[in-house]
C-alpha cells in the first residue's frame, strides 16, 4: 500500500513539474519582451525594467530562472493581468467558485440521473427499456454541446420564453460578493425576502446546469451499465439469487455498490470532460466563471492569465484524477490484493 | 459433410473478412457506415454539388428562409444568412473543412501516434518509464485545453487549429497502441515467435501488427470524433476558423446574433454536424462490437 502510494504520490509531483516546466517557457514563448509576459507590468521605466529583469533572472540560465519561476509560483505570485492589472491569483480566486457552483450542480444532475439509469438498463439488459436508454444516451453523447446550448436558448428562452437567456441573477437584485457561490451569497446577504431571489437565482441556474450535465450523464450512463452487467453476471449473485434473495435485495446490498466501485477511478475522466464543457457552457449563457475569464485573456492576449491558468485549471485536474485513483484504491480490497500481491 | 456445391472450393472468411461481415450484419453500423460515405463524397465532391460559391453574396436575397417556407426561394434550398450566402453551398463547403480535415488530421495523427506507440510499446526500463509519465501528462489535460494553450501560443486561426489537434490527437494513439502491443506480448504466439528466432522487428510487424490493426481503426473512428468536436468547438469560441469561413462551428456563433430573426441558421449547421457526429460514433460503436464479437 506505501509503495503504492508513493508511485501515485510520484505521479503527481512529475507531472505537475512537467507542467510547470511547460507553464516557465510558456513566458518565453508567448509573443513579446519575457518579463513583460511574466510580470504583466506594461508600463515601466528603465530602472524598474532592469530590477525586475534581475529579480526574475533573467540574465542567467534557464534553470536558474525555472528556480525563481517555481519560487514565485509557490508564493502565489503569478504576476498582473494585463487587461485589469489585478492580480492573476485574485482574479482567479474570483472566478473559481462560479465555475465550481455550476460544476457541482451539474454533477449533482449527471449523479442523479446517471446512476439510476445506468442502473436500470444495466439490469434490464436486452430489452425495450435498455435499448431506448442505450440509444437516447447514445445520441445524446453525439450532440456538440454548444449547438445543445443554443437549441435551449432558441426554446426554453425565445420560443416557450419560460427560462432567462444569460447571466446568474435578474440586474435587480444586489447580492455582495461574500463567498462568489451565489446560493450561499443570497443566504448571507441582509435582505428581507429571499424567497423570490432564490427563485431568480435557479431559473437561471437551470439551462447552464442542464446543458453542462448531458454529456457527463450519458459517459455515466454506459459506464453504471457496463458496470451492472458485468456484476450481473458474477457468481456471487448466482449465490445469492439462490439464497432466494428478492431482485431488489440483490440490488441494492450487492449490485449497486459493486458497480459503483469502478466508477471512483473513472470520476477523473468525468471530471474531465466536465471541465472542458465548463468552458463552453459559460461562454454560451455569459457565466462569469474561469472558461469565460480564460477566453477574455486569449482575446485579449493577457499572457499572464493563460500562463497561470493553464497551470492551475490543470493542476486541479491531475489532484483530482490522481485522488479519485487513490481513493478507489482505499475502498476497493480487490484493487488492494493486486497490488500487494 | 458432403456439401452440394462440388465445383467451387469451399471458402473461410480471413479474420478481417469476419469483423467485416459481423459489421455488416448490423443494421445500425451498415446505414451509419453509408452516411459517413455520403459525409465523404460531400468533402471530396463540394464544388460540383453546390449551386454557389460559399463566399458568394446576394445582395437581393438576403436572410431568406429555407425553401420549404412560405418565404423562401427555390433557388436557395436551405435559405441565405444575413450577407445573402447560400446555407447550403455553406454546409457543403463547411463538410470539407471540418469532417474533411478531421479525417486527415486524425490519419495524420494516427500514423505517427502509432510509431511512437510501437517504439515505446516495445521499449522497456527507464526508457519505457519517461515516456509513460510524459503520456500520463498530457492525457490528463484535456484534449480541448490543451488546444487552446496551443492556440493562444501559436495565436488564433485555422491551420494553427489544425496543428494543434493534430498534437493533441498524437498521444491517444500512443497509449492505445502502447497498452495493445503490451497486451499481444504476453501472448503465446508471440513467445512461439520469439522461440523461433524472431528479433523485434519481425515480431512487431509480422505478428503483433496484423493483431491490433483493429484497435487502431477503432481509436481512429474515436479520434475522428474527437477531432470534429474540437475543430468545431474552437471554431465557435473564434479561436479556429475565423468569421465567414464555412466551417460548421463558426457558423453557429455566427449565427447567435440572428437568433431571433434566423433561427434556421442556428438549427441547420447544428444538426448537418450532430448526424456527422453520431454516425461516425455509430461506425466506432459498430467496429467495437464486431470486434468483441469475434474475439469471443
Amino acid at each position: 500500500m506505501l509503495v503504492y502510494l508513493i508511485k501515485r504520490v510520484n505521479l503527481l509531483v512529475t507531472t505537475l513539474f512537467l507542467l510547470s516546466l511547460m507553464s516557465f517557457s510558456l513566458g518565453h514563448l508567448f509573443p513579446g519582451d519575457s518579463v513583460i509576459n511574466f510580470t504583466g507590468q506594461q508600463s515601466l521605466t528603465y530602472e524598474e525594467y532592469a530590477q525586475l529583469r534581475q529579480d526574475l533572472a533573467l540574465d542567467e540560465s534557464y534553470f536558474m530562472q525555472y528556480v525563481v519561476y517555481l519560487e514565485r509560483v509557490f508564493a502565489g505570485d503569478f504576476g498582473l493581468s494585463f487587461s485589469s492589472q489585478s492580480e492573476v491569483l485574485r482574479d482567479f480566486m474570483r472566478v473559481f467558485p462560479a465555475s465550481a457552483e455550476l460544476s457541482f450542480y451539474a454533477l449533482l444532475v449527471t449523479c442523479l440521473i446517471g446512476i439510476p439509469l445506468g442502473l436500470w438498463a444495466g439490469i434490464k439488459r436486452n430489452t425495450l427499456v435498455d435499448k431506448v436508454i442505450f440509444s437516447i444516451s447514445a445520441i445524446a453523447n453525439s450532440i456538440p454541446i454548444f449547438w445543445l446550448g443554443l437549441l435551449f436558448i432558441l426554446l426554453f428562452s425565445l420560443n416557450l420564453a419560460w427560462l432567462p437567456i444569460s447571466g446568474r441573477l435578474n440586474l435587480l437584485y444586489d447580492i455582495p460578493y461574500e463567498t462568489g457561490i451565489l446560493l450561499v451569497d443570497i443566504a448571507l446577504s441582509d435582505f428581507d425576502n429571499k424567497w423570490p431571489i432564490y427563485h431568480d437565482a435557479l431559473r437561471h441556474l437551470i439551462l447552464p446546469t442542464l446543458t453542462l450535465a448531458t454529456l457527463p450523464t450519458t459517459l455515466l450512463i454506459g459506464m453504471m451499465r457496463s458496470n451492472v452487467i458485468s456484476v450481473m453476471n458474477s457468481q456471487y449473485i448466482k449465490a445469492a439469487r439462490t439464497k432466494g434473495l428478492s431482485l431488489y435485495q440483490i440490488i441494492r446490498r450487492h449490485v449497486l455498490r459493486n458497480a459503483l466501485l469502478p466508477i471512483i477511478p473513472q470520476f477523473g475522466l468525468l471530471f474531465n470532460t466536465l471541465m472542458t464543457s465548463t468552458m463552453i457552457t459559460e461562454i454560451i449563457f455569459s457565466w462569469p466563471g474561469i472558461g469565460h475569464w480564460l477566453l477574455e485573456a486569449i482575446y485579449q492576449r493577457d499572457y499572464p492569465v493563460i500562463q497561470a491558468s493553464l497551470l492551475l485549471v490543470s493542476s486541479f485536474m491531475i489532484f483530482i484524477n490522481v485522488l479519485s485513483d487513490v481513493c478507489h484504491t482505499m475502498v476497493n480490497p480487490l484493487v488492494r490484493k493486486e497490488i500487494n500481491g | 459433410m458432403a456439401s452440394p456445391d462440388i465445383y467451387n472450393e469451399a471458402t473461410h472468411p480471413g479474420p478481417y473478412m469476419l469483423a467485416w461481415n459481423k459489421f455488416k450484419s448490423d443494421h445500425v453500423s451498415w446505414i451509419s457506415f453509408c452516411i459517413v460515405l455520403f459525409f465523404v463524397a460531400m468533402a471530396l465532391f463540394a464544388p460540383l454539388i453546390t449551386p454557389y460559391h460559399p463566399l458568394a453574396q446576394h445582395p437581393q436575397d438576403v436572410l431568406l428562409p429555407p425553401s420549404w417556407s412560405s418565404a423562401g426561394d427555390v433557388r436557395f434550398i436551405l435559405g441565405t444568412d444575413d450577407l445573402g450566402r447560400d446555407v447550403f453551398s455553406r454546409l457543403v463547403y463547411g463538410c470539407q473543412i471540418t469532417f474533411g480535415l478531421s479525417l486527415l488530421t486524425a490519419l495524420a495523427a494516427m500514423l505517427v501516434g502509432t510509431a511512437l506507440g510501437a517504439l515505446a510499446g516495445m521499449s522497456k526500463g527507464i526508457r519505457a518509464s519517461v515516456f509513460n509519465h510524459l503520456l500520463d501528462t498530457i492525457l490528463s489535460i484535456p484534449s480541448l485545453l490543451l488546444a487552446i494553450v496551443i492556440v493562444a501560443i501559436l495565436g488564433p486561426g485555422l491551420p494553427n487549429t489544425i496543428w494543434a489537434i493534430f498534437l493533441v490527437l498524437i498521444p491517444l494513439f500512443v497509449h492505445r497502441t502502447r497498452q495493445a502491443i503490451q497486451t499481444e506480448l504476453k501472448k503465446e504466439y508471440v513467445t512461439a515467435a520469439r522461440l523461433d528466432g524472431a528479433n523485434n522487428w519481425q515480431i512487431l510487424f509480422r505478428s503483433i501488427f496484423p493483431n491490433i490493426v483493429e484497435s487502431i481503426i477503432l481509436q481512429y473512428t474515436l479520434a475522428v470524433s474527437a477531432a470534429m468536436l474540437d475543430i468545431a468547438a474552437l471554431g465557435f469560441l473564434g479561436l479556429g476558423a475565423q468569421q465567414g469561413s464555412p466551417e460548421w462551428g463558426a457558423m453557429l456563433v455566427a449565427s447567435i446574433d440572428l437568433i431571433y430573426r434566423a433561427s434556421w441558421l442556428t438549427t441547420l449547421p447544428g444538426i448537418t454536424m450532430f448526424l456527422c457526429l453520431l454516425s461516425v460514433n455509430a461506425v466506432g460503436h459498430g467496429l467495437r462490437n464486431a470486434l468483441k464479437q469475434r474475439s469471443e
